[in-house]
């Protein structure tokens, strides 16, 4: 391991005891703003410009950003780099989007609702299997990831660190719902700004540029080529990939319908402007290993090795490795309770509305909420212990949430399509951008997924145009 | 690295004996696949942008539905 067990263990258990005391009290602190089921779950319709940009920022800054980011960086070049920050473009695809969308539902509280209203049952269960199973492993690969760093940084066992993020992000979404995952995703994502900047910074000063490019075209030179099929492949697919992740998951859809009307437009770009440079950043980080000298042995930890040697030669010492577990502490937090209180909103309000046993009574909601995030947070810790490689899981949920781009965005723009064809659509694009995933490669998955999915809803469109029947019949969200 | 099986054995500074070979094949996707694949993400995510930004500019007047 490059930085292995760089904080004592006292160090490490002190730094996320501290942490997490802090996070469960300000959940406790919070939650007392949510008396009822609608404050509970959309922090009463009335979250502000600072606070929702924060929170869509440090939801979308997950350990992947900071650990997948370099890799990409070390392994794929410059095209590596920008391929992972287009995640941003789907923040600012949504902006528009989100206008659209509180217009279509005023009274709207889950992405469900939509696709209830436009694709009927049918489309929402299709949509409820592919979110589920992208949100499922989105957390538990967040859960791992906590594990493991915990484990690398710190020397706490696997089971226990994991066990313990999870804990800490499903007791302050218990107490405190939206408001508490708000609230905290302000202060997480200040924390992960002036994390990066600071890295940034030091990383910069240590560095002479041009001898750093100079070291790259003598050693690396591959990393700075124009031409690197998987790279631009991976160019376009990551950016379909983050387009199918933003469009259809609840996690962007219950922060839209939460922010005060004309905020979440501003508050998605905002939020996307803030998130692209940190890919950058990190990918830069990864790219100076060489030049720094130092012999990367795993590429998955490349980002905080360079980050632990700079913040090392400029004399931080111990407070190195504190200040990467903070922040890779921060940004797994901050995603792991967006996806908790967003995956139990979608079951506490969807199933029993959709399934015709109408919205659960207020005198009932808060222990059901109860029971929905604990069983969610069991059921992800239940799957975290194997360590299954399930990151493989979220990779290949690729181009199922990919085959969701275009039925959202005719959904939500177009006044006719044949609603058979896009439904349709959804499942050749999912399926047939799985065979891609296992046989042409995964950064082509996305791509392909989309494109056969755009080719259905087109024709869906076109199909409707000569008929009357073609409308689809909008039903009570 | 040009396609097919290749072989590396890696010798410590100042030593003598040489490692085990190790065995890599490598192969790369067809030049004409690889332009076309990134033909259709360019065209799927130019038609995404359009779509939406269409789609914004043709529906922004519009009222909110009552529900």
């Amino acid at each position: 391991m490059l930085f292995a067990a760089s904080i004592s263990p006292a160090t490490g258990w002190t730094v996320v005891i501290l942490l997490s005391l802090l996070w469960v009290a300000l959940g406790i602190h919070w939650g007392r703003k949510a008396k009822d089921s609608e404050g509970f779950t959309l922090a009463g319709r009335n979250i502000g410009l600072a606070l929702g940009s924060a929170t869509v920022m440090a939801t979308w800054v997950t350990s992947n950003t900071i650990m997948l980011a370099p890799q990409f960086a070390y392994t794929k070049g410059l095209w590596g780099v920008l391929a992972y920050a287009t995640a941003s473009f789907g923040l600012f695809l949504f902006a528009p989007m989100a206008m659209r969308i509180r217009k279509l539902l005023p009274k709207g509280t889950t992405a469900g609702d939509f696709f209830h209203l436009k694709y009927g049952k049918a489309g929402w269960l299709l949509f409820l299997i592919i979110t589920l199973t992208y949100s499922l492993s989105w957390l538990v690969t967040m859960a791992v990831a906590g594990g493991e760093l915990l484990n690398v940084l710190t020397g706490i066992p696997y089971l226990t660190g994991m066990s313990i993020i999870l804990l800490v992000c499903v007791l302050y979404t218990l107490f405190g719902g939206l408001y508490a995952v708000v609230g905290t995703d302000f202060i997480q994502s200040l924390i992960i700004l002036l994390g990066i900047v600071v890295i940034g910074a030091l990383v910069l000063t240590n560095l002479d540029l041009d001898d750093t490019h100079a070291q790259l075209a003598q050693r690396q030179p591959m990393l700075l080529q124009t031409y690197m099929p998987v790279a631009l492949l991976s160019f376009f697919n990551i950016m379909l990939f983050g387009f199918g992740e933003v469009f259809h998951n609840n996690v962007w859809w219950s922060r839209t319908f939460a922010m005060r009307k004309g905020v979440a437009p501003k508050a998605f770009i905002l939020a996307g402007l803030c998130w692209f440079p940190i890919p950058i950043a990190a990918g830069f980080i990864a790219l100076s290993a060489g030049p720094l000298g130092l012999n990367v042995t795993n590429t998955n930890q490349v980002g905080p090795a360079v980050a632990q040697h700079v913040l090392a030669e400029a004399g931080f010492g111990p407070a190195a490795g504190i200040l990467i577990l903070v922040v890779l502490f921060c940004s797994i937090a901050s995603s792991i309770d967006s996806l908790l209180a967003a995956t139990s909103d979608l079951i506490l309000k969807d199933v029993p509305k959709h399934l015709g046993k109408g919205d659960l009574p207020e005198s009932k909601f808060r222990r059901a909420a109860a029971i929905v995030i604990m069983g969610t947070g069991f059921l992800a810790w239940g799957l975290s212990v194997p360590r299954w490689p399930l990151y493989e899981v979220l990779y290949a949920s690729g181009p199922l949430v990919a085959a969701l781009i275009w039925p959202v965005i005719a959904g939500i723009y177009w006044k006719s399509y044949r609603r058979g064809l896009v439904l349709a659509g959804i499942v050749a694009a999912a399926t047939l951008g799985l065979i891609a995933y296992f046989t042409l490669g995964w950064y082509t998955a996305s791509l392909i997924s989309a494109a056969i999915s755009m080719l259905f809803c087109l024709t869906a469109k076109l199909a409707a145009r000569g008929s009357q029947h073609a409308s689809p019949s909008p039903q009570k969200a | 690295m040009a396609e097919g099986d290749h072989r590396f054995r890696v010798q410590a500074a100042g030593a003598s004996d040489w490692s085990a070979p190790a065995q890599v094949t490598s192969h790369y996707m067809a030049r004409e696949k690889v332009n076309l694949l990134l033909l259709l993400g360019g065209l799927v995510v130019l038609a995404t942008g359009a779509a939406i930004v269409h789609g914004h500019l043709t529906s922004r007047s519009e009222p909110e539905e009552t529900s």
